[in-house]
């Protein structure tokens, strides 16, 4: 048969143990439930301590004259077994079970508590998720010298796939494992300035160019210009027809330029320079090519004349000097556009004089834009325009 | 041998008082009953005259604690629930925490306030009154949560020159068992890592530093390592050990007995977003009683109090923030 314990009960508030005077039963009585069987004495009084439920009194572990605290087993009972069942599923509170309570709610509706305060709320998209950064990953960031959109690479496991600051640093501990160098503060500047103009929707789209009316033209002039100071002045007087394909949005604004300074971009060791021809679209191309050597090699030793070192509203890249046909160069975080000129080459070109294909020294020349604020159609006139004028050097 | 929690204040006031001819007590019942819960059992056959029953005002035993300690006594006045130094506040607040600051004469009294919940004990007696005795400029308020601490805790709290609320958790009284008493410990301003662990901070005091510790090795299990603060005292705040762990793990759970409005928790987060906002990776989240009464039913105080499951729940929930 099972057995059930007598326990010595809470007596009181502030009891929190009693002395036992004389037992009232003794072992193999038969007992009734609530049966007095112990007598105990308080500080407040000589109470009795009762039986759970009917059976028979198995063993008393305790001792007249003795002591006993609050929840201490004083004997058993030999009970049936529901009765038993009954008692063990009723009496399990909180009495001896050691520190740890087990009273508690159970794990489903616990797993209520503590939630992120957003209180039914909508949650703003940055609250939390991918582009959310904590505190400590912001501090470790600007420790670290880094940029909140390097932690971007970085594969996040927290709440709606946020980079947690473990995340973080198993990162660098990754990138640690591979060689690395000090990158030149060129680098970083360019770095900057192409990370803070990528945060536009930029656009590109390509057209191919002839280039032998430029390069018949070029022959007739001492110095003669390259294919970068035609399409530079060029874009000038494009743009200065229409100012506001290089307008810059600003809040509910379009600034529009003040006057044609443009840029010609200038590979350098470790970087790009970009000098500037201010009032392009009023300077005799003639004059172009000197000015053009001395700003070329001003860029090579990393120090512009402060002529040239004025902000454009627009830049020219020869990246055709490169080998390469075509690209989508990203303008400036001040400019809205970006004129490239690809590899020139001879393509078949279809005459429809002749009815025939006739090599033809062409190039693609491609516009990147901030899609804010120019479309396909500004983009494209301005486009054909530039065409227009480079189809006719004479005039430029 | 083994000693209990209880054993351990009684064992720190007979040590206080044989050492110190200033020290007294004075409580309900403290003297030939031996107290309330017997923390002063047989004191008063040791200390002749040392150990004194108290009328039912715990108002007049405060007040006239405070008067004899202006007289250069070390009084002990033992509250027979924390809940009932209600009473007393007006002495407390008014009269003992600023005496030095309007007189510069010292309070050096020492109240101990048999604190927090038991199974069945109800609303009159089982309330954690540290948050709201914290609030208050001059008192040092400390939350010991283990038998060691008990011992040398109460032993410095009739030392200090300042009024002290000495919460003793009666969970703990009968449960908590150690091997034996240390003579010295950290000093009681000083709050102690439990437990080390790399993952998050639980902050804790009294009897929910065991909880905690529970949750830690379910937690464990898990392979989230936890690491537990054990602030000892509430007022002075160690806030340096919270930071220090904090700067360790990034997250922070703060647990307390107390009710939530204005509370010990309440007041480790706003530090530690204060001083400590670069250190976290995620809100910081506490856990406290519910904002109701205490329920007399043990099934409604056990979901009343925060439980090792529902801190386990909640770390849990923050780890994966």
């Amino acid at each position: 048969m099972p057995k059930v314990p007598i326990i010595m009960p809470q007596l009181g508030e502030s009891i929190a143990e009693a002395t036992v005077v004389r037992l009232t039963a003794k072992v193999g009585d038969q007992v009734e439930s609530d049966q007095e069987v112990i007598e105990v004495e308080t500080n407040k009084a000589v109470m009795s301590v009762t039986t759970p439920c009917h059976g028979i009194i198995e063993s008393f572990n305790v001792e007249v004259n003795e002591t006993y605290p609050v929840g201490n087993v004083l004997g058993y009972i030999e009970a049936s077994v529901e009765d038993a069942e009954r008692l063990s599923a009723s009496q399990k509170p909180a009495i001896d079970q050691g520190l740890v309570s087990e009273l508690h709610l159970n794990d489903k509706s616990s797993d209520a508590v503590s939630l992120p305060p957003s209180h039914g709320l909508e949650i703003p998209v940055d609250d939390k998720g991918a582009g959310f950064r904590s505190p400590r990953l912001r501090a470790r960031l600007r420790e670290l010298g880094m940029h909140t959109s390097d932690a971007g690479v970085v594969r996040g496991t927290g709440t709606g796939g946020r980079v947690t600051i473990e995340d973080f640093e198993a990162y660098l501990q990754q990138l640690n494992r591979l060689p690395s160098q000090k990158a030149s503060p060129m680098r970083l500047a360019v770095a900057d300035s192409m990370r803070r103009s990528w945060t536009r929707p930029l656009a590109t789209l390509g057209v191919s160019v002839s280039l032998e009316p430029i390069l018949a033209h070029r022959k007739t002039l001492t110095p003669s210009p390259g294919p970068a100071l035609y399409l530079a002045k060029a874009v000038a007087i494009a743009l200065s027809e229409y100012p506001q394909s290089a307008g810059r949005l600003v809040a509910d604004k379009i600034v529009l330029p003040a006057s044609i300074d443009i840029g010609v971009a200038v590979e350098v060791e470790d970087g790009v320079m970009v000098p500037v021809f201010a009032n392009l679209d009023k300077q005799p191309l003639a004059e172009l090519p000197a000015q053009y050597k001395k700003f070329l090699q001003a860029a090579k030793e990393k120090r512009l004349p402060q002529e040239a070192a004025i902000p454009a509203i627009a830049t020219v890249t020869n990246f055709g000097t490169l080998g390469v046909r075509w690209a989508t160069p990203i303008p400036l975080p001040s400019e809205t556009l970006i004129v490239g000129l690809g590899y020139g080459e001879k393509r078949p070109f279809w005459d429809e004089k002749s009815e025939r294909f006739v090599p033809r020294l062409e190039a693609d020349l491609t516009v990147s834009f901030d899609h804010r604020v120019i479309d396909g159609g500004q983009s494209g006139r301005l486009v054909r325009r530039i065409l227009a004028l480079l189809a006719k050097p004479e005039d430029l | 041998m083994t000693i209990t929690y209880l054993e351990a204040i009684r064992e720190a006031q007979e040590k206080v008082l044989r050492d110190d001819p200033r020290v007294y007590i004075y409580g309900q019942d403290v003297a030939n009953f031996g107290g309330a819960f017997k923390a002063t059992k047989n004191l008063a056959k040791e200390f002749p005259g040392r150990i004194l029953d108290a009328p039912i005002s715990e108002d007049a035993m405060v007040g006239s604690a405070i008067g004899a300690a202006i007289e250069g006594m070390r009084p002990i006045v033992e509250m027979q629930f924390a809940d009932f130094s209600m009473v007393a506040v007006n002495q407390i607040v008014n009269q003992a925490a600023t005496l030095y600051w309007r007189t510069q004469v010292s309070c050096p009294i020492t109240i101990r306030l048999p604190s927090g919940g038991n199974p069945g004990s109800g609303p009159f007696h089982s309330q954690s009154l540290e948050s709201m005795y914290a609030h208050f400029p001059g008192l040092v308020v400390m939350t010991p949560a283990t038998v060691e601490d008990a011992y040398t805790m109460l032993r410095e709290a009739v030392d200090i020159d300042d009024p002290v609320i000495f919460c003793e958790h009666k969970y703990l009284y009968n449960r908590l068992k150690a091997d034996e008493l240390p003579e010295n410990g950290l000093p009681f301003d000083q709050a102690r890592v439990a437990r080390s662990g790399r993952d998050l901070t639980i902050v804790a005091y009294s009897a929910m530093v065991h909880e905690a510790l529970a949750a830690a090795e379910q937690l464990r299990k898990e392979d989230i390592e936890v690491e537990i603060v054990d602030l000892r005292c509430v007022k002075p705040l160690d806030l340096d050990t919270v930071l220090g762990s904090v700067a360790r793990t990034a997250r922070l759970l703060c647990v307390g007995e107390s009710w939530p409005w204005g509370g010990v928790n309440s007041e480790v987060i706003a530090s530690v977003v204060t001083h400590g906002f670069h250190l976290l990776d995620a809100p910081p989240q506490r856990i406290n009683s519910k904002d109701t009464p205490i329920p007399f039913h043990v099934s409604l105080w056990g979901a009343h109090k925060p439980s090792s499951q529902l801190i386990a729940a909640a770390a849990r929930q923050l780890y994966e923030w």
